[in-house]
């Protein structure tokens, strides 16, 4: 065989995870050895292929028996290849009986699990999954049994995050959703638009994705077993989930597959929400022309934040127009991916756990206005600069980031650990970190506001149902209050006090303290709590007020 | 049949080598992989290199101070081991070659300078060579994938991508 065609099968041999046969048998000369190395060089910049689930196991029961026989290592001793075809026999023999095993332990699961282990189950279950395809309805009913509104999606989606959703109802029929993990874009037929977007954030989630659904489940307080019926053809059980804040629901799980298959909300407002699957396979994979960018005859695309990806630094340097600044010491990530965002002008790094699927993305780019944090974020400080601190990145609960301006340059952080996150901050500049800790300081406010706790905890519901978003905004409730203030009949069109001339001076989270920078506000500052719930979904509540002090 | 039991010895012997092998086998498991690039072997490597560690720490009485240092070191010498045998063979190896840059896997700046190296030689090549070697060895498409997406034959992809890794080992060699 030629060098030529050897060096393409090594490279095969590589990407399929498996040991090429000239690292065992050798024959070759030196220039294909350097070849072999620079390959191996090459492929390092990728993340390594773990082992399968088991592996640590097999490892170890593999050193008992071998150290726990009698045989001596002078005894043992072989050729390597001897020992190689050896290892290969005993790993196989391992593997099978480990799926053996793997599989025994399925049945059991499947048969026996009750509502205990039902969670562990249905992770299981979706660790096996590869990709699904499915179609999707959702029926509200309102409190005369009536159905007010259906929706029908036809669904593929896989683990890894990619998608094709299209909209099979009436209204909303044609629509399509891709997200392939390069590239997101939904195909609007009626307004004959292609709408780009980049992969990732990606806010987006159709309904009952089972991936979140099983992830909800497994954060939820507890899990009741309260029934079971046959559904659609399939045997079901019926666990009541009682989520940790917000009202309970229940979930039908298909006995064979140990995954949900059905949703119903708790009736809220006299409507209640079903959501269930008609039909539900899993496959391999989402066939790959579903996930290929392919623009309609006649469709406008409209890019929204497109992002280019470069191979090297100095190329995102060439078209962003600054070098980005790479954080020291952030321990087990390396940098995985640079792209630069051609809307903005941004450098968008990613890096990846070197053996976890966690990731932290790093956006630097030159500030072009003033910094201001947004209403709903916590207030810190990164290297003594006002820094916007965001549990619900770009609306997407669990997804963390960190904002601040330095040297007229803005960089965000993001990601889904907060102490990572802060650490990646500060390995940027090697500055100082302030965080607030909830709870911390108790407001003091002039006038104190009264309140009844039992209408906020209604309120918190009417929320968590979807109702009056404003209340999780402390400016947006803040601006409301002022105005109520100038104006306790009632607010009749504009508001007097704009939102632009609320500032949110402190936010920790659970307390927040807002400046009225308005001739005509009786308020200066508007002391705020979550009084209900102290996390992202809590609502605000207004506690007291410092009033404006006259000089004349 | 004679029922097998556990010796209370033997118990504490399973149970130490149960929490050694939890405890140290995805840091060595990835320093493997660094070095081999395919799962089957490092694998295999993690292996020998347990089974060899343990089996020191239960019958010498001299004491290993840094267990994970010291199955780095195992690890690596079964790797020089397994090339040397090569070279007994093939007569032409050299160890030092074969062997190549061993950066400190706990190290992240290290790991930056060998990543920022590999980036400046790719950056280095023609667009196509570039792109080739993104195909084919970053993102481990197929020769036929990567031909599609080329735009080119089979086999021009196989000679562009061997003149591409030829081009790469230069412009590392110079770094």
């Amino acid at each position: 065989m030629n060098r030529i065609k050897r060096l393409s099968k090594y490279i095969d041999c590589l990407n399929n995870e498996e040991m090429p046969k000239e690292h065992i048998s050798g024959g070759y000369d030196k220039e294909m050895e350097q070849l072999m190395y620079t390959v191996r060089t090459i492929k390092s910049l990728r993340d390594p292929v773990m082992p399968d689930e088991g592996y640590e196991k097999n490892l170890a029961n593999f050193v008992k028996e071998n150290t726990n026989s009698n045989t001596s290592r002078n005894q043992k001793k072989m050729t390597d290849l001897e020992s190689y075809v050896k290892k290969r026999l005993i790993t196989a023999a391992i593997t099978v009986a480990f799926v053996i095993m793997a599989l025994a332990t399925v049945y059991l699961l499947n048969g026996r699990l009750g509502s205990d282990n039902i969670v562990k189950a249905m992770e299981q279950a979706y660790n096996k999954v590869k990709a699904y395809h499915g179609i999707i309805e959702t029926a509200e009913i309102n409190g005369l049994g009536e159905i007010v509104y259906v929706s029908r999606q036809e669904v593929w989606a896989d683990t890894e995050g990619k998608y094709f959703v299209k909209q099979l109802d009436e209204g909303t029929e044609g629509v399509i959703t891709i997200n392939n993990g390069f590239n997101r874009w939904q195909i609007r037929p009626d307004i004959k638009k292609v709408y780009m977007f980049a992969a990732e954030p990606d806010p987006y989630r159709f309904t009952f994705d089972l991936r979140e659904e099983i992830s909800d489940i497994t954060k939820a307080q507890s899990v009741k077993k309260i029934g079971q019926e046959n559904l659609l053809n399939r045997e079901t059980d019926i666990y009541e989930i009682t989520p940790d804040g917000g009202l309970p629901y229940k979930i039908w799980v298909d006995t064979n597959t140990d995954l949900p298959i059905k949703k119903e909300t708790a009736i809220y407002n006299a409507l209640l929400t079903k959501t269930y699957y008609t039909e539900l396979e899993f496959t391999d994979e989402i066939p790959a022309e579903l996930l290929i960018y392919n623009k309609p005859e006649g469709f406008e695309v409209v890019e929204i934040n497109p992002e280019q990806l470069v191979a090297t630094l100095q190329e995102a340097k060439e078209i962003a127009g600054f070098m980005p600044e790479i954080p020291n010491n952030i321990g087990d990530y390396v940098l995985s991916r640079i792209a630069v965002l051609t809307n903005s002008g941004a450098i968008k790094l990613t890096f990846s756990h070197i053996d976890k699927e966690k990731e932290i993305t790093f956006i630097q780019e030159k500030a072009k206005d003033k910094f201001k944090a947004a209403s709903d974020a916590v207030i810190g400080l990164v290297n003594n600069n006002i820094a916007e601190i965001l549990n619900n990145y770009q609306g997407i609960p669990g997804l963390r980031s960190i904002r601040w301006q330095q040297a007229d340059m803005e960089y965000t952080v993001y990601g889904k650990d907060m102490d990572v996150l802060s650490e990646f901050a500060k390995a940027v500049f090697g500055g100082e970190i302030y965080l607030p800790e909830k709870d911390k300081t108790e407001l003091k406010p002039q006038i104190e506001v009264p309140y009844d706790i039992e209408t906020e905890k209604n309120e918190q519901k009417s929320v968590d149902a979807g109702h009056s978003p404003w209340r999780l905004d402390p400016v947006f409730v803040a601006q409301v209050f002022v105005n109520l203030l100038i104006s306790p009949e009632g607010i009749e069109g504009e508001y007097e006090i704009p939102y632009e001339n609320i500032e949110l001076i402190k936010n920790d989270g659970v307390n927040a303290v807002v400046k009225i920078n308005h001739e005509k506000s009786i308020a200066e500052y508007v002391y705020l709590k979550r009084l209900v719930r102290q996390d992202d979904t809590g609502i605000w509540t207004v506690i007291g007020y410092d009033p404006v002090v006259k000089n004349d | 049949m004679r029922k097998m039991t556990q010796t209370p010895d033997q118990k504490s012997k399973n149970d130490y080598i149960e929490s050694f092998c939890k405890e140290n086998w995805e840091e060595l498991y990835r320093f493997i992989y660094y070095r081999v690039q395919n799962r089957e072997e490092a694998e295999d490597i993690t292996q020998e290199a347990f089974e060899k560690t343990i089996y020191q720490n239960l019958n010498s009485n001299v004491s290993v101070l840094n267990h994970k240092n010291y199955l780095k070191t195992i690890a690596l010498n079964i790797i020089r081991d397994r090339f040397r045998k090569i070279k007994a063979r093939a007569m032409t190896i050299d160890i030092e070659e074969v062997k190549g840059k061993e950066p400190a896997d706990d190290d992240f700046a290290d790991l930056v300078v060998e990543r920022y190296r590999v980036e400046e030689a790719l950056s280095k090549l023609t667009i196509d060579q570039r792109k080739v070697l993104e195909y084919r060895i970053l993102k481990g498409y197929s020769i036929k994938e990567t031909a599609q997406k080329m735009n080119k034959k089979e086999n021009a992809v196989k000679v562009l991508q061997f003149r591409a890794v030829k081009a790469m080992y230069k412009l590392m060699s110079e770094m």
